[in-house]
């Protein structure tokens, strides 16, 4: 039992709370008992990859003000997978291309998949060490990978952390 | 006068939600291969729900409800995310190539000649 369980079991109550929206006794102890559970089971995660997985507050700022950012590239995905699949042609040439990346740890190559998989057209397929696999639906959205939009984006978040 | 609005955002943005969804749905049975699919499933998917839960948070207003409804959107979002490149890691490191045009062709052709030597032989 640490600080960071304590932490964790805290968070997971508050969710918990949020989600069933009553303060009754037997539901807030119901609360207590699951929290204490999840935070029990996750163990092994909380303690491998712990401090790989924190965010300073500004970080946290960062990461909802590119998710503001990237809702514009969404809907252009969206639109986007929707033109090609209602087209009767259906005009797809997809590819496989491998991305090197220069971010290290693991919430940073998380939220570059997540990034990679919201932006047109492209599809984070696979992780090997630094180089991700990435589904292209044509040739121009490969292209548009190469630019890094997406890298500089979670490079932006980590900025304050290193 | 108040509730015209919301009620009519909230419609817009239903309708909006369920246009993606389908187009999402259609998107699985058209494309050609379980790569492409997960192009149209993921982000379809995460966006139609997205702006149907968002509808549905105009339309309660500010209540613990609407609080309740974006606890669950952006829970829709990392799941769907992280589902849907678990599903493709899964698919490559079980040994599916990615579907590709000139591929098709060929297996077009070969199949072709398959059936000429069937006939032949018969």
């Amino acid at each position: 039992m640490e600080k960071k369980h304590l932490f964790v079991g805290i968070l997971l109550l508050i969710f918990w709370l949020v989600l069933t929206g009553n303060l009754h006794p037997f539901n807030l102890l119901e609360g207590v008992f699951l929290a204490a559970l999840v935070t029990f089971l996750s163990h092994v995660l909380l303690s491998g990859l712990w401090e790989e997985l924190r965010l300073g507050i500004r970080g946290i700022w960062r990461f909802w003000v590119c998710l503001a950012r990237l809702t514009v590239d969404i809907f252009k995905a969206n639109t986007d997978v929707g033109e090609r699949v209602l087209d009767p042609k259906l005009p797809i040439s997809p590819a496989v291309v491998k991305f090197k990346t220069s971010l290290k740890g693991v919430l940073p190559k998380v939220m570059l998949a997540g990034f990679i998989t919201l932006r047109p057209g492209t599809l984070a397929v696979d992780f090997e060490g630094d180089i991700i696999h990435v589904h292209c639906l044509a040739d121009s959205f490969a292209k548009e990978l190469m630019e890094r939009e997406a890298e500089k984006a979670v490079l932006w978040i980590f900025e304050e952390e290193r | 006068m108040i509730e015209v609005v919301t009620n009519s955002i909230t419609v817009v943005f239903l309708s909006l939600g369920v246009f993606f969804l389908s187009i999402g749905v259609i998107g699985i049975i058209r494309l050609p291969d379980i790569y492409s699919r997960l192009h149209a499933s993921t982000k379809c998917d995460i966006f139609g729900a997205g702006l149907a839960l968002l509808g549905l948070v105009v339309y309660e207003g500010v209540s613990f409800n609407a609080l309740k409804l974006l606890v669950i959107t952006g829970l829709m979002l990392t799941s769907g995310l992280v589902i849907g490149h678990a599903v493709a890691r899964a698919a490559r490191r079980g040994g599916l190539t990615p579907w590709q045009e000139d591929r098709e062709e060929l297996i077009r052709l070969e199949k072709e000649k398959l059936l000429e030597k069937f006939m032949e032989e018969k």
